[in-house]
């Protein structure tokens, strides 16, 4: 038996696909043709449908035709659906267009970046027909007949994508007015007060919308990105726990570690650690940012006293380091002169074998034979060879000055000093600094 | 100046992850399908009685029996495995990596498939509840 309620929706389907350009992503063949079918047997037109494997060709589409629904993998050739959001929301819209990802992905931080990139529709697969028929349906029927609050929110975002502040401003202060819990339109008031520098303004538009909602998200990211704009870190920080009650976006999941540190909230770097380990594709400056904390945290935590968390730290960053040579040194470096010489050994073996002829190796075995008193001459040996072969790199003549002078070999330190001085004059200090980088053996 | 721990994000709440992990076994040419392919088999859709999934090529043709075996974690922990017999009865081909392949059930458990089902569905509503609380779209 027919369930009226699908078939309704099927027939609102109809006549809301039927004029519409339509965009399918999809690198797999078949899921296209199968989706394009069942959106034609709706009521879209054929000849309205653009079939696409891959992203470049998607945003190119979008650049040149500005179609009005979207439905894509999470999953794509060269990009993924969330880029793909990204570059259809630079672009002209209409208030009618549907942003649709489907996706075997069922994270909930992945939904929070979907949510930020305007997204319409997120689908977990695999999916019933009916329910993406009844989603797709609601959200239709959302765009055509808006509440006029939503309405104006529309028409003031067109404006704003336009750059049409004042306009904007306008549209988004009626919105206030229609809404018993404007706290969206405030959110939008503030990116208006933010373009304009009225960081004050901003800030108390921000703190309206919370009023309403004291967890609204937008809200609370648009404060969060305000403080951070001018710095207030503390305060900043403050927002990241009032935000305990959603996922975190991946992609701020660097700004907060970075706040982390400098708030010297060191313990709570575990906890984004082990975010960090739940997402699927890194960034390079997300690892760069989790393994700086965690180095920079591990640190304070040697300097407190507290070494065996300190050490603990050091290992996750050597292990999210994924053979990154600069990164495993500054780890050996630290574990070795806190005399956690098991430690810096084992990290010393996450060098890729590629990896082992670069100077960055050599220092780490040399600080880890030095300060476990063996022939670390070897080493220095290697790096003075290295800097006649590869002489072009400051780093590589600041290790070599450091070493000779816990070999005790000042003359020749001196001499490559020097050498250094006189390659990069403007690296003065930095060269100045060498001489005691490497400070005595502990004993604990 | 450490934070407490109700301060921090709570990150294990909003990792987890469903985890399908399916074996496919051709019964009509004794292939295991799954052996065959570089890529995860994958289920795209649920039918009323059946599964699309993408297997990969030369695998099996309209009409034959497969068995799948379909065991789901959520993170670490397996929450259902699903075992049935079903037959093919559509194959969509291209020329890329894996073809789309329509099954209806021949043997199953109608208490775990449906369980299977809401599993998915009950994750599908929140997760496009959260989208809309998130984008605060349907506030008016």
């Amino acid at each position: 038996m027919a369930d009226p309620a699908l078939e309704k929706a099927k027939r609102f389907l109809g006549e809301y696909l039927l004029p519409r350009k339509i965009l399918i992503v999809d690198p797999n063949g078949p899921a296209r043709a199968g989706m394009a079918r069942m959106l034609v047997g709706l009521g879209a037109k054929s000849s309205n449908l653009t079939l696409v494997a891959d992203y470049e060709v998607a945003r190119e589409v979008i650049h040149n035709d500005c179609p009005d629904v979207i439905i894509t993998e999470y999953t794509i050739t060269k990009g993924t659906g969330l880029e793909l959001a990204y570059e259809f929301n630079k672009f002209k819209r209409n208030e009618n267009t549907l942003f649709v990802i489907l996706t075997a992905n069922s994270s909930q931080s992945v939904v929070a970046q979907a949510a930020e990139e305007d997204v319409d529709i997120y689908i977990l697969k695999p999916y019933t027909m009916n329910y993406f028929l009844e989603t797709l349906s609601k959200a239709a029927q959302l765009k055509i007949n808006p509440t006029d609050y939503v309405r104006k929110i529309t028409l003031g975002k067109k404006k704003l994508a336009e750059n049409n502040l004042e306009e904007a401003l306008q549209y988004f202060e009626k919105a206030i007015t229609y809404s018993t819990t404007p706290s969206l339109a405030y959110y939008y008031r503030s990116q208006i007060e933010m373009q304009k520098k009225m960081y004050d303004l901003a800030e108390k538009s921000l703190e309206e919308g919370l009023s309403f909602n004291e967890v609204h998200y937008k809200c609370l990211t648009g404060l969060f990105d305000l403080l951070l704009e001018q710095e207030k870190h503390h305060e900043a920080y403050g927002i990241v726990k009032r935000m305990a009650a959603f996922p975190l976006n991946p992609k701020r999941l660097s700004k907060v570690i970075e706040l982390a540190v400098k708030t010297a909230h060191y313990s709570d770097i575990e906890k984004y650690y082990e975010a960090f380990k739940e997402i699927e594709s890194r960034d390079l400056e997300t690892v760069k940012h989790i393994c700086a904390a965690l180095i920079v945290s591990g640190k304070k935590l040697f300097q407190r006293g507290e070494l065996y968390k300190a050490a603990s730290f050091l290992k996750k960053a050597s292990i999210s380091a994924a053979g990154r040579p600069n990164i495993l040194l500054e780890i050996v470096f630290t574990l070795s002169i806190n005399s956690f010489l098991p430690d810096a050994k084992e990290v010393l073996n996450r060098f890729p074998p590629e990896t082992q002829q670069d100077y960055q190796y050599q220092v780490a075995s040399f600080l880890i034979s030095y300060y476990d008193g063996g022939n670390s001459w070897q080493y220095v040996t290697w790096l003075r060879k290295s800097i006649e072969q590869h002489g072009n790199d400051p780093t590589l003549f600041y290790w070599i000055i450091a070493a000779l002078n816990t070999s005790n070999k000042i003359d020749l330190a001196d001499d490559y000093m020097a050498r250094a001085k006189n390659k990069w004059p403007d690296q003065f200090e930095y060269f100045e600094s060498a001489v005691k980088a490497i400070p005595p053996k502990k004993s604990y | 100046m450490d934070s407490n721990d109700n301060s921090a994000l709570k990150s294990a709440e909003y990792s987890k992850t469903f985890e399908l992990k399916i074996n496919v076994n051709n019964i009509t040419s004794s292939i295991n399908v799954s052996s065959k392919s570089k890529l995860p088999i994958t289920i795209s859709e649920f039918l009323e009685q059946g599964l699309i999934v993408n297997l990969p090529p030369r695998t099996c043709s309209q009409g034959h029996q497969l068995m799948l075996d379909v065991h789901l974690s959520e993170g670490s922990k397996e929450i259902l495995v699903f075992n049935t017999t079903a037959k093919i009865l559509d194959i969509e081909t291209s020329d890329e990596e894996a073809i789309r392949v329509t099954v209806k059930f021949v043997q199953y458990d109608p208490m775990i498939w449906k369980k299977f089902q809401s599993i998915y569905e009950d994750c599908q509503i929140e997760l496009q509840h959260l989208l809309v609380r998130l984008k605060d779209s349907e506030n008016g």
